[in-house]
Formats: C-alpha cells, structure tokens, sequence
C-alpha cells in the first residue's frame, strides 16, 4: 500500500528522517515506534505532503507520489489524525466532519458522516458544539472521526493515545477494530509501546531519524533487549 | 431627535465601514496580511462604478462593473504582490501593500483626474424619506440595506456551504485544510474575490453619497480599517462586524458631541484604545 | 512618489530658467499636489495665462517676464524648503503666494527677512501681512469676511439665528473668529457651531446637528471638495434653510452639489457675472487649458499678477524697495477679482465684496455686501 524507498526529509535542509526504508501492506496496522524526536511525526507528515522531501521516494499504491502537493492527499485515498488532534477548533464538531468529508460528494458525504455518528454516538450528541470545546477524547474521537470523513484507503494516526485516560484510548482502539474491518490500512504512531505492540501487526522502530529495528510485533517483543535499549519501558 | 439622527447616521456608517473592510478581516484571516491596498479597491469601486453609470445611464451596470474591476485588481494583488512574499516577515507584505496604495492612488490621480469624478444623474440626490417627524437620506436607508444584505449573504455562504465552512478551517488550519482536499489556493482567491467586491459595493455607494469620488477617497477606510480588524478580533469576521457598527456610531456620537475638539479618526483610536483595554483580544476573541 | 518627482521636475526647470539673466523672474509656489491640487493647478494656469498676456503685449520694462513654479504641496515644510531656495537664488523680484494660510504664512517671515516683495494671492489668515512691510494680501481677509457675512445677515437678509459649519484649518477660524466679533453688534446669536477636518466628507453628525438647530440661515466656510458633499447632504436629509457660504466659489462646488447647490449664497465672488471686459477672454482661456475647476482661485491667482505688474511699472526698475513702496502705493487697481481701491497700512486690500448666488448651476451676481472691519 505506502512503501518508503531510502526515503529522506527534513527542514530547513537539516534532515530530520534520513534513508527510511518502510512498506506497509495493505491492510495491516503497522506501529512507527521511538523515543522523543525520533522523526516519527515527521514521517507521517512527509507523508501527507508538509516535510520538505531529501532523497528517495514515497510510493503509495505504487504510484510516486513524493512530491504531490498536500491537496491530492485525500483524494489518493490518504488521512491523517495528527499529534495534538488538530481540530478546526472554531468550527463546530459537524462543520469539522464536512471539511473531513470535503473530496467526496455531498451525499457520499453525508453518509460517511452517518458511518461517523454511529462508530462514536458520543459525536453525534455534541454535533452543534464548537469543537474547541470538547474533552480531550472526545476531541480524539472527532479527529479520528474527520479523517474517516474522507473514505481514506491509508490512516495515519499520530499519538492515539496522547492525554489520554486508558479507558478513552480503549473506546478509540475499539473504534479502529472495527474500521480495519473493512480493510484499512493503518499507520500508527504511539508512545505507548506495549499497547501498541498488542495491537500491530507489524512494527519499526525509529531513532535518531532512522530505522533501527523491525519485523512483526512477536519477533519485536521477542527481542526486549534491543527494543528497550531504544524505546525504554513504557 | 438629534440623538435618533445620530444613532441613524451611526448605524449606516457602521454598516458601511462593515462591508468596506470586510474583505480586510478575511484577508488577515486566511494570510495574516494588513492589506492596506484594500482601500484602493474601494476607491477603484467608486470611480468604475461612476464612471460607467454616468456613461451608460445604468446604475446596475455600473455596479456589476465597478464589481468585476475590483475583484480583478483584488486577485491580481495577491497573485502578483503578496503570493511571493508570504514567507516573509510580516512588516514585508505590509509595506508591500502600503506601496501598492500609494501607487494605485497617483494611479487613479492620472486616470481619473485630480478633481475626482462626480456622479451626473444622482438618483439619491436630496431623497428623502419621511415618517412622522423622521426624515432619513435614503442613501443611509441603501447603505444600511446593502451592507446587511451582502454581510448576511457571506454569512449564510460561511455557515452553511460545505465551502464556507472549508473556508473558515482553512483560516484555522490552512495546511492541515489542504489534506483534506481544500484548495488553499482557491480560498485564497475567493477571499481577495468577496472581500474586494464588498469594498466596490461600499465605494459606489459612498460615491453616491457624497457625489464625488476622489484619488484618495479610500482613506476613509483604511485607518479605520486596521483599527476594526484588531477591535474585531483579528479575522474574526461577526467580532469585526460588531466593531465597524460599534466605531460608526462612537464616530456619529464622539462627532456631534464633541465635534470642534476631536476628528473621525481620532475618535476610532480613541475607541481602540477603549475596547483593548476591556476586551485584549479584541471583540470577537473575548468569547473563547 | 509622484508628489517627489513633480517637485523635482518643477526643481529642475526653475533651476533652468535662472539661467536667463535679462529676465525679470517672478518665483510662485502653489500646491501643485497633494490634497489641494485642483487648486493649485487653477492658479498656476492663471498666472501662466496673465504672464503670458503681459509678454504678448511687450514685457515689463522692457524685458520679457519668466515665471518660477514651485510645488509646496500646501504644506508648511515645504514651503519653507521652496522659500530659502528662491531667497539663496536671489534672482526673483517678487514672489507670490497661491496657496493655503499654513504655508503661507510658513514662507512669508523668510521672505520678510530677505526684504524680496511676497503677495499672498488666497491664503487668509491675519497673521500673514503681520510679519512685516514686504508681505502683501491680493484677497479679502477671512476675519472681513465673515464679519461682513454677519453684517449680510442681519442687515440684507434680515434674519438672526444662525448655525455655522467651518473648516478646521485657519481659513476656517478666521471666518469664525470674524463672525463672531462682528455678531453681537447686529443682533445676530449662534445655534449652533461645528468644524470638520480638512478630509472630511461624511457630515451625518452635523446634518443631524443642524436639523436639530433649526436655524434661520447655516453659513458654511470651506473649499469646494468639502462644501459639494456637506451641501447635498444637508439638502438630502430635507433640510431647506439657506445657505450662505465662504470659500465655495468653485465650479466644482456646483458640479458635486448639483440641484443641491441652486440658491447657495457666495460671498465675495462675481462668479460668472464678473465685469472685467478681460474676463470672458479669461474664462476661454482656462476652458482651453481644461483649469476651469476653481475659478475663484483662478482670478485672484490672476490678480496677484495684476498688481505685481502694476508695481513694477509704476516703480520703473528691478530694485525690490522701490517695488515694495509701490506695492503700498498702489491705487483704485482693476482686476480679475474686483478694483482694488488701495492698501491699508497692515498692506490689506481695501475693496468692495461682491455677493453671487447659484442660479441654474452658474455662479450669478447678487450685488454687494456691507463690508465690516475687524477693530484695529
Ligand atoms: N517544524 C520543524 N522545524 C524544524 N525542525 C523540526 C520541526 N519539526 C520537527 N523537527 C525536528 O525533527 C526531528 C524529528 O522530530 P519529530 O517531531 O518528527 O519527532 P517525533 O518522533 O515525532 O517525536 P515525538 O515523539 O516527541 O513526537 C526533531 O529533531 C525535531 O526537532
Ligand atoms: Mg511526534
């Protein structure tokens, strides 16, 4: 689905991911592990077209698509739920699932917006309510939510779990479950490892801007040694 | 009486002023840009607006056309000044748009003639309309009208569109926006469009009003401009509306009230002082 | 930009012409940009014209007579600048004034201290000839005419409550101050009293103002740019009391008032009627040049050369004293702008004051007003 051939970025000219090699097939749901300024949050951008490309390619569907600009993303069939949610904070919690739902058709629209309401009921109640306003999870419900809005083949997830109480981060990894359903591909960057771990099917480990270690979830937990040398227990 | 009077002349002004800097709020909304040069767009308005109606005899063709021409000049400011100079520090992009200003004002000097133009066949001249012991120019009734008419127009456009509402999350977060297929660069577009055809509307109607429109009839505005849009919240576009009502009748009042001491502008810094001090982010921000 | 390449062109060109000797040079500085520039291009037409016509007809003293422009952007900086300039050329014999009272009175000491002759054409204020025995007026004083306005109200008008709107620069308070002085004496009371800035052009407080004053007469002293809308504001809002007016005696005042303008009373301007047999010839002239926007300043742009001219003859030489001393001398003088009768000793000009009326979009005569004098 999205493979990243000796793929580098960065900013300013200062490289902040450097020959990244990743595939992530379709389908599954592959954890971007790493500590703090590892480069994962500027992978996932690179991806969605707002990191300065380096060197290498990013192919998705085996289209080369590194120097798309950021609009096509959607239409692609790419999504992101980026670190900190990013909501359009002075819109209400509907007007941000529209603009989710902007490269499809008003009514293609309309009823990805219904898909919404019924995978979070809890969104669906505070329709009207600026979105700036929600609790931190129901605001990573409305993030996750928008970007389902697009019908997105590949969902970038940047820190589900950021902020979150345990029982909030069970309510959206339930909500994944279900989505993954209909065969979406995920990208998942999180900070807590072992939950991330039960979870993925895959997973790389990134540090200092590059690929340290990786293989299927069992062979990473299988080698704890190396994995917290870079991670550290979490 | 008189206090009618001046509340009646305030709230027309404030309508006015309104529609005249909307296109300022949208444009520091979406690029964080004083686009000063807006005021030139409402000077354009006017004199295309005139000139074409005195021409033609049609006051809608000179409207439509004094529309189109500040529109085009709108779009042809951002794509051919501001595009390339967004990256850089604010003050680049101000001065920028202070010199397109000054350039279109001599502009208008040569084209237009030092004198201005006036308007030949005033429908509005000495009309009046009376009810009971109240008689109002009906150019304050128009002013009034249209502005609430093309606000509530954006307004609906903004709310309830699927492309206001891109709109505005490209004002709150253009490059995330953008992912989700929102042309940034269209926006932009139809922002410089809306907010330079307000200004043209306001420049007519002003021209109308007075019966002349001069090279630098657009300094109206454009002070007073930059104090609505901070009183206004900054982009804010109902924050921005309130302060351009607010500011027409401080203006009316603080004019007839005290007149010999203090002048228009004086009263809108005057009133930007005030508001800051009670509300620091401004009208529109004080909410959140 | 412009402003600065037009100053430098007239810079240039000035600079060009000093190297002329055998003329006699006349330096001028008018605001050939900036907010007052119609005017200052009806009065730069003019004095072209009236030179023009006193070159055709064989110069001045024998010689042929080169015009120095200057543009001060009707500010006092700047006329400042131009006058130390035309002082350290030392090549002109007398400059004249076709500008507002700042710069006017701005220039007017460094012209004083350099004993070089200096008309103030337009500017109004009583400071000006104030400064010394080298400035001299070409028009009525603004304090003599709203004195007299006054004295037209109670006396020819036979009204007593009146609202007065006036400009807030010093042409404007002159007219203020001389109203009220004269005032008391005639009965007449002031209901209401409002100013506005020179840029203004949105009068809906003061039309709110007036409506609630209820006057007998509103008298108005501004320029053109600001009476045209405050005049048909007034009338749109339906108020019908008469207008009587300082400062508007410009065709562009009727073209920005239109219907609005019918009946608006003028004060000290022939307008169109003006009997100089030389004046239809004038008016053809300016209409040639497309200057016919402020033909009040036009005349008494016109006029400053009348008397200049007049001067010169009488003192039969290029020497500045004599030119001064003749200036003072000078008697029962037509021109453009009336008969100038003669000087007083504060070198103002002693002159009947014309009344026009706007009749059929034309600036009409309408007789004479009682002149009155500020108290020495
Ligand atoms: N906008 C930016 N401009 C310049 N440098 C940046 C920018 N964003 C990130 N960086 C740098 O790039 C490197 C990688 O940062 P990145 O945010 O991708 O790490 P991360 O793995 O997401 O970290 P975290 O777990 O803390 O979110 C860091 O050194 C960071 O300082
Ligand atoms: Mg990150």
């Amino acid at each position: 689905m999205l493979e990243l051939q000796d793929f580098s970025c960065g900013y300013g000219g200062t490289a902040a991911v450097e020959s990244l090699n990743c595939t992530f097939a379709a389908g599954a749901l592959t954890a971007l592990l790493g500590p703090n300024g590892a480069g994962k949050t500027s992978t996932l951008m690179a991806v969605m077209g707002h990191v300065a490309p380096m060197g290498g390619r990013i192919l998705f569907e085996g289209r080369d698509i590194t120097n798309r600009p950021p609009v096509d993303r959607s239409k692609i069939g790419i999504a992101v739920v980026p670190e900190g949610r990013q909501l359009f904070g002075d819109l209400t919690v509907e007007e941000n699932l529209i603009v989710g739902g902007y490269s499809l058709p008003v009514a293609a629209a309309r009823a990805e917006q219904e898909q919404v309401y019924s995978l979070f009921p809890r969104l669906a109640e505070r329709r009207a309510q600026i979105s700036g306003s929600l609790s931190g999870g129901e605001q990573q419900m409305l993030a996750i939510g928008r970007a389902l809005m697009a019908k997105p083949k590949l969902l970038l997830i940047d820190e589900l779990s950021l902020g979150l109480m345990p029982k909030m981060v069970d309510v959206c990894i339930e909500a994944l479950t279900r989505v993954r359903q209909n065969g979406l591909t995920i990208v998942l960057v999180e900070q807590n490892t072992s939950r991330a771990l039960s979870i993925a099917d895959h997973v790389y480990v990134l540090a200092s801007g590059r690929c340290v270690m990786h293989g299927s979830s069992a062979e990473v937990k299988d080698n704890t040694e190396i994995f917290e040398a870079y991670v550290g227990i979490h | 009486m008189y206090y009618v009077d001046l509340l009646i002349s305030g709230v027309a002004f404030g309508c006015l002023y309104a529609m005249a800097t909307m296109g300022l709020t949208l444009v520091y909304g979406l690029l964080r840009i004083l686009h000063i040069a807006h005021a030139a767009l409402f000077t354009l308005g006017a004199f295309v607006g005139v000139w074409v109606f005195n021409a033609s005899g049609s006051l809608i063709v000179g409207l439509i056309v004094a529309i189109l021409a500040a529109v085009v000049m709108g779009c042809l400011i951002y794509r051919l000044i501001y595009e390339s100079i967004l990256s850089q520090p604010p003050y680049v992009p101000l001065l920028a748009s202070l010199g397109v200003l000054i350039f279109l004002q001599d502009g208008f000097r040569i084209v237009f003639g030092e004198e201005g133009l006036t308007v030949r066949h005033n429908p509005f001249y000495m009309a009046n309309f009376t009810i009971g012991a109240f008689s109002i120019n009906v150019i304050y009734i128009v002013m009034a009208g249209g502005a609430l008419i093309s606000m509530a127009v954006l307004a609906f456009f903004a709310n309830y569109s699927r492309h206001g509402i891109a709109w505005r999350a490209t004002v709150s977060r253009p490059l995330l926006a953008a992912n989700f297929g929102v042309n940034v660069i269209q926006v932009r577009y139809a922002a410089f469009a809306a907010g330079s055809a307000l200004a043209a509307i306001a420049g007519v109607l002003v021209a109308l009003m007075n019966n002349l429109v001069e090279p630098h009839s657009g300094e109206l505005i454009s002070y007073k401009g930059l104090a609505i849009i901070v009183l206004g919240g900054l982009g804010n576009m109902q924050g921005a509306f309130i302060a351009s009502l607010v500011l027409g009748i401080a203006e009316s009042f603080g004019i007839g009230l005290a007149g010999r001491y203090v002048d228009r502008d004086a009263i809108a810094a005057v009133a930007l002082i005030a508001t800051l001090m009670i509300f620091p982010n401004g009208i529109g921000r004080a909410r959140t | 930009m412009m402003r600065r390449i037009v100053f430098l062109t007239a810079m240039l060109s000035a600079c060009a012409v000093t190297s002329a000797p055998a003329d006699i040079i006349i330096g001028m500085h008018a605001p050939l940009t900036g907010f007052a520039a119609v005017d200052g291009k009806s009065a730069r037409i003019a004095t072209e014209i009236a030179i023009g016509k006193i070159n055709a007809a064989g110069g001045l003293l024998g010689q042929k007579v080169q015009l120095q422009v200057f543009d001060d952007q009707g500010q006092g900086a700047q006329a400042v600048t131009i006058a130390n300039k035309i002082v350290s050329d030392n090549a002109a014999i007398l400059v004249i004034a076709d500008s507002y009272s700042e710069p006017t009175r701005a220039a007017a000491s460094i012209f004083q201290a350099a004993k070089m002759p200096y008309i103030s054409a337009v500017a109004s204020h009583p400071d000006i000839t104030k400064v010394g025995n080298y400035v001299f007026r070409g028009s009525q004083l603004g304090e003599v005419q709203g004195g007299s306005t006054a004295v037209h109200i109670a006396k020819a008008l036979k009204k007593s409550k009146v609202s007065i709107v006036t400009v807030d620069n010093d042409y404007g308070s002159s007219l203020l101050n001389g109203f009220k002085a004269a005032m008391g004496a005639q009965g007449v009371t002031l209901v209401g009293e409002y100013s506005f800035t020179m840029a203004e052009r949105q009068f809906g407080s003061v039309v709110a103002g007036l409506r609630r004053d209820n006057a007998d007469v509103i008298y108005i002293g501004g320029y053109w740019f600001q009476g045209g809308p405050l005049v048909s504001q007034i009338r749109a809002a339906g108020i019908t009391t008469p207008i009587i007016s300082s400062g508007l005696a410009a065709q562009q005042f009727i073209k920005i008032a239109g219907p609005a303008a019918e009946g608006v009373m003028i004060v000290d301007a022939t307008g169109d009627d003006n009997a100089n047999p030389e004046y239809p010839a004038f008016r053809a002239a300016l209409r040639a040049q497309e200057a016919e926007a402020n033909v009040f300043f036009s005349e008494i742009a016109h006029t400053a050369v009348d008397i200049a001219a007049n001067a010169i003859r009488r003192a039969g030489s290029t020497d500045r004293e004599k030119i001064r001393d003749a200036l003072a001398s000078t008697k029962d003088l037509r021109t453009m702008y009336g008969t100038l009768a003669s000087y007083t000793s504060g070198r103002e000009i002693i002159q009947r004051m014309p009344l026009s009326i706007v009749k059929d979009g034309k600036f009409a005569a309408s007789g004479e007003m009682e002149i009155w004098l500020p108290a020495p």
